[in-house]
């Protein structure tokens, strides 16, 4: 009763102060929105930047795409072929595509789309000589023969846009696109609001409505998927899964995927200069033990680059690499390195230490940068463990002050792991891959040949020998491939994971 | 009204002092971070594993990022003393429509956790004021020591994982509904309430000791009533001061709170610029959360003038 005037004073100011506090709340009225969750913000509208949301959600397309089981298929082009000089590719388009401004889909259009796409890094390992038209075909001239052209045409950066979509200086200032979802409505960063696209031709999706929500924090989306409040989850780390599936609001289902954890070394350093040293580290490391306690999924366990569904990549015969500290110690007692009195191994007056650098958007990889660090320590190596931000190791690559690094990579940019392979192994200084590596010209002969190679069996033979290259000279030390999990509600059915990350294919799932 | 102006006028330099100076800061210091600015920013806008050499330099090129820093700081400064904050290095938008989208966000949660905070503090505070030493005192006093003493990501860690994950009665993050906002503002409200309480029950102590209090008393008026009359605006003066105050720990509260529950506020947006090395953005945010400091103070300063008739007195003579 004391305070009654201040309780109405605060009253009457509440009533002010609410409005401001009720925040835009859009009610859903009719059908239902499926509610997708994932780490990527909305940041402009440069099909560069965020074009792999757009592909992902099926708001835009590329001219060719890939199915989850690898094969390249028509995305807007509905076959294509290529001319006896192999310089010229022709792509005939499907007949009755149109925008979601409702304009069709013309050669001219998709030309002057794939022009302004080129002019970016994207593609730029694509040694372009002309867009151009015949008749209602787009045809592409390339200076050389660039036998995994069609795979590069599935990078997110090449999607097509509406004529209406490019403001005058050829800047994409709206999405107009073909997909069989259109982007209604965008709120700040977080939130994409889709519909159906009704003139979609070749299917019509049976879920109407979409939300896509970035949530950038691992532990925040986690927490989604255990209290069920969104039916595609993203993008979990493998610690959660667990409380994801005891929760029961949602379901975790995963892949094994084309992206590697590995450790990339600076070969130029003394400490792994010597070939044995890196087949020791190799040898050290005990990758079943981290798929199994850290992982939770003992078949993620690398002994190579890439993992069986990468059929072609994949190589049966190629030896798993052991776990034999023993004979690691043994290498490295070769390679003149001995032990000091604290049990480092010295040799010239080089410490065996070196500092690795891994990162914090993956909460999984500072964990196992830790059971690295005592399974080194083991053969008398002394290793400081860095844990940086997304950008740190490109940052510290170019710095110089990259010793070895432990990363996640994927190798399917695009649908072709010889696009990454080159800038990862092929350089002096790659940026996200190795640095100083000495075997880095023969991995170049190898892709050149294989960018030039038509033939399917010696494109197989070349495949064979890169990853063979790789396995032998440990320019990286593979150490698991990663699970892409995806958390899924009861409400939806027919979900399929792409082992590509291109796609989400909403358009295919149903609700129950 | 000469003091208030007087003090409208004083403040008003005072902000714009402040206001520059933080940006100015903001600038110095993410210029003193180590690395390399044009490869941060290419990496926030294509994606950390998209990044190549060739963007890089294209982003250097075209932000004018090569400049010397001072071209660089001179060519804000002209900007803004026009009233353009520039654009984001990351998403090209304006500045000043990044800051509008997010700030709105802000002032929504920030007015939601401030009120609830008061809606916590001013009855248990008074109650406590009523009685000190009582166990009302004491408890209050128990729990606003731990609350205090607990940083707010913890708060909401435990908010969440009670009302969000164990009983789901909430959503965990978000901004889009009313449910949405009740875990973040808790979070915030716990934070202030903490301190406030214990500012409102010290007042009113001191208040109901005061001798004007027992005089109301001789004459007769209940102590209901003697502290309606007398009390309340004289506990106010301590209480507004410290309101204004406690803006500062707004600011260091959203940052956390904002992350924490995924909500598109000016704190978040100040992390991520900064993680991107987005300057334009920190700058403009550094200046505009300046001046709203100011502006707060300000206001705290005339309510307390229009409370205390005295210190109108003191500043007229």
């Amino acid at each position: 009763m004391t305070s009654w005037g201040l309780t109405r004073r605060l009253l009457l100011a509440g009533a002010f102060i609410l409005p401001l506090a009720a925040m835009p709340s859009l009610a859903q009225q009719g059908e239902p929105v499926l509610r997708v969750v994932a780490p990527w913000e909305y940041t402009s509208n440069d099909p560069a930047d965020i074009g792999y949301i757009l592909t992902r959600l099926g708001v835009a397309e590329t001219l060719v795409q890939v199915e989850p089981e690898g094969q390249l298929v028509g995305g807007i082009a509905e076959s294509w072929s290529v001319s006896e000089d192999k310089l010229s590719w022709r792509f005939k388009l499907r007949a009755g595509l149109s925008f979601h401004d409702g304009s069709p889909v013309t050669a001219q259009a998709v030309a002057a789309s794939l022009k302004q796409s080129f002019i970016g890094e994207s593609l730029s390992a694509v040694p372009l000589d002309s867009v151009s038209l015949d008749g209602a075909d787009v045809v592409i001239r390339t200076k050389a023969p660039f036998s995994v052209l069609p795979a590069f045409l599935c990078d997110y950066a090449s999607i097509v846009l509406a004529p209406s979509a490019y403001g005058a200086d050829g800047k994409v200032i709206k999405i107009v696109a073909t997909g069989p979802y259109k982007l209604a409505a965008i709120d700040g960063k977080t939130t994409l609001e889709l519909d159906r696209f009704e003139g979609y031709a070749r299917t019509r999706p049976a879920i109407a409505r979409l939300r896509y929500t970035a949530v950038v924090n691992g532990d925040t989306r986690a927490n989604i998927a255990i209290a069920g409040d969104a039916d595609l989850v993203y993008t979990l780390s493998p610690t959660a899964t667990p409380r994801i599936n005891a929760a029961g609001q949602m379901k975790v289902e995963s892949l094994t995927i084309p992206r590697i954890r590995a450790l990339f070394f600076d070969s130029g350093l003394p400490q792994f200069s010597d070939l044995r040293v890196r087949r020791a580290i190799a040898m050290a490391v005990d990758r079943d033990g981290i798929a199994k306690a850290i992982l939770r999924h003992p078949d993620s366990s690398a002994s190579q680059l890439l993992p069986p569904i990468m059929t072609g990549w994949h190589r049966q015969g190629l030896p798993a690499i052991p776990h034999d500290p023993a004979a690691a110690r043994k290498l490295l007692d070769e390679a003149g390195w001995v032990a000091a009195g604290d049990g480092i191994r010295v040799k010239d007056g080089v410490r065996l230490a070196a500092k690795l650098l891994t990162l914090v958007n993956r909460p999984e990889l500072p964990v196992m940068a830790s059971a690295i660090q005592a399974q080194l320590r083991g053969i008398g190596m002394d290793v400081a463990i860095e844990v940086g931000p997304g950008n740190s190791v490109p940052a510290a690559i170019k710095d110089g002050t990259m010793q070895f690094t432990l990363v996640s990579r994927t190798y399917v940019n695009v649908p072709e792991p010889i696009a990454t392979i080159i800038p990862d192994f092929a350089r002096e200084r790659s940026v996200w891959g190795t640095v100083r590596w000495d075997g880095r010209d023969q991995v170049k002969a190898l892709t050149d040949a294989y960018l030039a190679s038509f033939d399917d069996a010696r494109k197989d033979e070349l495949r064979g020998q890169i990853i063979a290259l790789l396995h032998d000279q440990m320019p990286a030390v593979p150490v698991s491939w990663t699970e892409h999990s995806v958390a899924v509600s009861g409400r939806i059915k027919n979900v399929a994971i792409d082992p590509y990350e291109m796609r989400y294919l909403v358009e295919r799932m149903a609700w129950k | 009204m000469r003091p208030a102006l007087a003090l409208l006028g004083a403040r008003a330099a005072q902000a714009a002092l402040t206001a520059w100076l933080l940006a100015t800061l903001c600038f110095a210091f993410m210029h003193a971070l180590p690395g390399d600015m044009a490869l941060r920013v290419a990496a926030a806008r294509v994606g950390d594993e998209r990044v190549t050499v060739e963007t890089t330099e294209r982003i250097r090129r075209e932000e004018g990022l090569d400049r010397p820093l001072a071209v660089q700081y001179a060519a804000w400064l002209g900007r803004v003393a026009t009233g353009d904050l520039g654009q984001s290095l990351v998403s090209r938008q304006p500045v000043r429509q990044e800051i509008a989208y997010h700030g709105r966000f802000t002032l929504g949660l920030g007015a939601l956790g401030w009120l609830v905070s008061y809606l916590i503090a001013l009855p248990l505070g008074i109650a406590c004021g009523f009685a000190p030493g009582g166990w009302l005192d004491r408890v209050t006093t128990g729990i606003a020591v731990a609350l205090a003493s607990l940083p707010s990501f913890l708060v909401g860690i435990g908010l969440i994982s009670v009302f969000a994950l164990s009983l789901r009665w909430l959503p965990p993050a978000g901004y889009r509904t009313g449910a949405h906002m009740v875990l973040p503002a808790l979070t915030l409200a716990l934070g202030l309430a903490a301190f406030s309480v214990r500012v409102i029950r010290n007042a009113v102590v001191e208040v109901r000791g005061a001798f004007y209090m027992t005089f109301a008393r001789i004459r007769g008026r209940s102590a209901a009533s003697a502290f309606r009359h007398h009390g309340v605006r004289n506990a106010a003066i301590p209480v507004a001061t410290f309101a204004a105050l406690q803006f500062a720990y707004m600011v260091d509260g959203f940052v956390v709170v904002e992350m924490l529950f995924n909500y598109p506020g000016l704190g978040e947006l100040l992390v991520k610029a900064l993680l991107a090395r987005d300057v334009p953005v920190v700058m403009g945010a550094g200046l505009v959360i300046g001046l709203v400091y100011a502006g707060v103070n300000l206001l705290a300063d005339l309510a307390c003038l229009a409370l205390d008739p005295r210190q109108a007195a003191r500043a007229a003579a």
